[in-house]
């Protein structure tokens, strides 16, 4: 009969076996081929020319500055906002707080460049709806805000980076012990000087690790970047890989190296996060269960409805509107033409026969990466933060790497891996099978990132209750943590279900004519230069996100414990 | 009893009669079956019986699958075209020139079979494809003479990019290297390239970027080493001209006049706008301009799982019906003579006697690289 412990050992094995596998090697591949004078499978020799010609680029130490700049700017004003944000909808008696936070949720969705197009449609400093109206008033002189600017770029960025941060400070939140503020307060502590000096230091596991992975993707960041900052000659790091990569042949060696120095960032960051968190007790939720009480916030309740009301109005509303309107222009935001408006891109992309193949696959391939990702995140995070396992630390480790490098490499890492890898799974390419698990791999740090910062949370006692009665950890863990994380595990599955439905650079060099999806069917248009079809599928996307999002509240879906 | 003898006789007299006549008519017949199918196969030339036994095979294998980097229009019309004409499948999968491309190589280097024909732009055919050996002879594909015939053709010939005859490129629409705002800017301003350098336009000018593969290089390299020299290139970049990576952006700067002036736009971008009614028009120097094929090639590849189903669709892409269908799709005109251009903008037809340099051919491309680096060193102080 085997031991708790020996079992334990095995599944240690298979999780860091199987995470090596899907994280490790594709990253491995991209950093072997640094070093090689073509692409992994080419013929080819060792080399440095790659790392020559990506750094003797004379601007590419400006261009880091510059992203270093707009990541540090960008993540501490969105950390500040979402933790803000999050106080008022879960910790509060805000009015509406719940509509609130599920209008957090659409934000999250919203894809990125239709939306930056939104914003030049309001904030160009010649033609800007906003900008004109401002000029127009009598004491100004120039525009609001010039969106071809570092502030611009900061802004276009800020109402979906917050509507993330929201997402996966949310829980964390949601488990705090109202008590533990009652007694601050008690003792003389204002609401905000509790949320400072009490609440806040209590979530730090679960912001330190959104923080950073959201800082992580402001490195990589390049498409808003592009398109806001180029006019401006504003040039980041990201859009020096993009172009070596949009060479005819690709430059696959300098791209790698250049990307070599986000793997260093990741390093560093995970590695500050294991420090800044050090071996400090996060628990607010022990056997003896949690009070959940809102905090009573008198005449200011109305200050902060007006706060989260403005806030999704500018950054959510306000873009979204112009994105549907959009849609039915013969050009997006073009209205000094002859009658602007058509019905001629929903018509196209009604009548396309791969429409509702397309949305079949990407339903399936959400439901199923759903699923099976919420468990595997879940079995990641359990091991890294609950167990004492030796080789939990590796764990940890490993599941933020799919985010140390730009999507584009990562897929590329994958199909060098699945075609020609150790263990190939040629089997499998040109399905949805390699879809789903492509999808799995790509979440692996959001996931793991919100299990972590909720389970940091649970008191130990009802854990070792469990192993006092003779129960494995693993029978622990699906029969104490997973039902009390139940409602964690619904929404990290609805996060992963929503984040496939979107996702392009994955799928984009794994997919074949069979397991095309709807965000496959959107890239296409694009490339055939008409954003206005793409932007038609965006608000399709959009529309299946307020369905699914609607569904899950409506079973009571929030991100946090059971009661 | 005499009367049934003779009946008998008679009787059998017919029927041996009858057999006989019939037997002289089989025998007749079958000379004459024998006469009319040996006429039909000595007058139905050769091309037909290899065409239509290609046919047959082809609709047993059921799909062809293509990889392509155009438009979903040109895809809903190509594969509905396809299969009403012959009943099989065109499986195409589209993607950016370079991704596509990955794919299609990775694939092959793993022993995965799965691509069948390759529809893209010339650089990535010439530049990515062919060098990783996944092409093979199409020239030996191609059936019906309307393919073959040289006249049809623009060039006079069938129009191959490579000198190994590897890849045709089937579209050649000329590109109206400046386009600008008419509310500002007047055609006659630009009867030259020259134009542009009046002072009036400083700082007014937007340009594609020339120092990666796009509108932009394929424009610097016309202008800067063929119709005119780098000299005015230097004198372009003298007048501060926006650098632009984003191609539907600068037309869009353009038709509301922020940048009243836009070089090496794209005509697929410009042609939505001006059919909007945008305040737009385009012009073509004196000097000339250039001819090129967009995503207007095709390439065959050796190793293709359904070699009859490929041939076929080669040679009724290239064929007239196929052409129609893919320049209507695509707004680009055909490098076939025969094909229609009464939905085409006047901008995007080749004129009898406009002077256009070809920028499609192996030769070309490879010189491609120089280019850029001279690019780079006129203009990179702009991307600063």
């Amino acid at each position: 009969m085997r031991t708790p412990f020996q079992m334990s050992t095995l599944v240690m094995i298979i999780l860091l076996s199987l995470l090596a596998f899907l994280t490790v090697y594709p990253l491995g591949m991209i950093f072997y081929g640094s070093f090689r004078s073509s692409a992994p499978g080419d013929p080819g020799f060792w080399t440095l020319n790659g790392y020559r010609e990506a750094f003797s680029d004379p601007t590419i130490i400006k261009a880091f500055w510059t992203t270093m700049f707009i990541g540090i700017m960008r993540t501490a004003i969105t950390m500040v906002t979402a933790v803000f944000i999050c106080w008022i909808v879960i910790r509060t008696d805000t009015p509406f707080k719940d509509g609130f936070e599920f209008l957090f949720w659409i934000g999250f969705f919203l894809p990125a460049l239709p939306m930056t197009m939104g914003w030049i449609l309001l904030m160009d400093p010649d033609y800007g709806f906003i900008n004109k109206l401002w000029k127009s008033l009598p004491f100004t002189t120039g525009p609001l805000m010039n969106i071809y600017s570092y502030a611009g770029i900061i802004w276009a960025h800020i109402g979906i980076s917050t509507s993330i941060r929201v997402i996966m400070f949310a829980p964390a939140f949601r488990n705090m012990d109202a008590s533990l503020e009652e007694s601050a307060r008690m003792s003389g502590e204002s609401n905000l000087g509790a949320l400072v000096k009490i609440t806040f230091p209590l979530l730090i596991p679960a912001i330190m690790g959104a923080t950073l992975l959201g800082f992580i993707r402001s490195l990589e960041a390049f498409e808003v970047e592009l398109l806001l900052g180029m006019p401006a000659k504003i040039f980041v790091f990201a859009t020096k890989v993009y172009d070596l990569l949009r060479w005819e042949p690709p430059k696959y060696p300098p791209a790698m190296a250049l990307s070599m120095v986000f793997m260093i960032m990741v390093f560093l960051l995970v590695f500050l996060n294991r420090w800044v968190i050090g071996k400090r007790e996060y628990t607010t939720v022990s056997g003896r269960g949690f009070l959940q009480r809102p905090i009573m916030l008198g005449k200011w309740k109305w200050a902060t409805f007006t706060f989260c009301a403005l806030y999704l109005a500018i950054f959510t509303f306000l873009p979204m509107t112009f994105l549907v309107i959009g849609t039915f222009m013969k050009i997006s935001g073009l209205f000094n033409v002859p009658d602007p408006w058509s019905m001629r891109h929903w018509t196209a992309v009604l009548s396309d026969p791969l429409l509702l193949p397309s949305l079949k696959n990407s339903i399936i391939i959400g439901l199923a990466a759903g699923v099976l990702g919420s468990i595997f995140f879940s079995i990641i995070s359990y091991v890294s933060v609950r167990t004492k396992l030796r080789g939990r630390m590796v764990v940890e480790f490993l599941s933020w790497l799919p985010w140390a490098l730009p999507g584009i490499l990562l897929a590329l890492g994958l199909l060098w891996v699945f075609l020609g890898g150790i263990i190939t799974l040629k089997f499998m390419y040109g399905t949805i099978y390699i879809l789903i698990l492509a999808m799995i791999i790509t979440d692996i740090p959001v996931g793991t990132r919100i299990f972590s910062g909720t389970m940091v949370q649970l008191g130990k006692e009802l854990e070792e209750s469990s192993r006092v009665l003779g129960a494995s950890w693993i029978r622990t863990f699906r029969s104490i943590v997973m039902p009390i994380m139940a409602p964690t595990f619904v929404a990290v599955g609805v996060i992963t279900f929503l984040s496939a439905m979107r996702s392009i650079q994955t799928v984009v060099l794994l997919y074949s004519g069979k397991s095309r999806t709807l965000s496959i069917l959107m890239l296409e248009h694009y490339i055939g230069l008409s954003p206005e079809k793409g932007m038609v599928i965006g608000v399709m996307i959009t529309f299946i996100v307020i369905v699914v999002a609607l569904a899950a509240r409506k079973f009571g879906l929030k991100l946090g414990l059971r009661q | 009893m005499k009367k049934s003898l003779l009946s008998a006789i008679s009787l059998s007299l017919f029927l041996a009669l009858s057999g006989c006549s019939s037997t002289v008519r089989e025998k007749e017949s079958i000379p004459r079956m024998e006469e009319k199918t040996m006429t039909e196969i000595e007058t139905r030339p050769q091309w037909q019986v290899e065409w239509d036994q290609a046919v047959k095979v082809a609709k047993k294998e059921g799909k062809v699958n293509v990889y392509a980097s155009f438009s979903p229009d040109a895809r809903v019309a190509l594969t509905e075209a396809f299969k009403q004409k012959f009943g099989i499948d065109a499986e195409i999968t589209v993607g950016r020139g370079g991704e596509i491309a990955e794919k299609g190589i990775r694939e092959y280097r793993t022993g995965l079979n799965l691509v069948d024909v390759y529809v893209g732009g010339s650089s990535t055919l010439l530049l990515s494809v062919k060098p990783a050996g996944l092409l093979g002879k199409i020239e030996p594909l191609l059936i019906l003479p309307e393919v073959i015939d040289p006249q049809v053709w623009w060039t006079k010939r069938v129009p191959f990019l490579d000198k190994d005859n590897l890849i045709i490129s089937f579209i050649a629409y000329p590109s109206s290297p400046l386009t600008f705002h008419k509310d500002i800017a007047k055609a006659e301003d630009f009867t030259s390239m020259r134009g542009i350098l009046n002072p009036k336009w400083k700082g007014k000018i937007t340009i594609d970027d020339p120092t990666s593969s796009g509108t932009g290089s394929t424009w610097f390299a016309v202008f800067g080493s063929v119709l005119l020299d780098y000299d005015f290139m230097r004198e372009v970049a003298r007048m501060e001209p926006v650098i632009m990576r984003d191609e539907r952006l600068q037309v869009e700067w353009v038709a509301r006049g922020r940048y009243p002036l836009g070089v090496a736009a794209s005509s697929d971008i410009v042609t939505e706008f001006l059919k909007a009614g945008a305040p737009l028009a385009e012009v073509t120097p004196v000097e000339g301009t250039y001819v090129t094929s967009g995503s207007g090639a095709v390439a065959f590849v050796e190793k293709a799982p359904h070699q009859n189903a490929a041939k076929i669709f080669v040679n009724w892409l290239l064929s007239r019906e196929g052409q129609t269908v893919f320049s209507k799709a695509m707004g680009r005109q055909s490098a076939r003579e025969d094909v229609p251009t009464d939905f085409l903008l006047p901008s995007r037809i080749r004129q009898p006697g406009g002077k256009y340099v070809r920028t499609d051919d192996e030769e070309w491309r490879l010189a491609m690289p120089k280019k850029f680096e001279i690019a780079r060193e006129i203009f990179g102080q702009l991307m600063k």
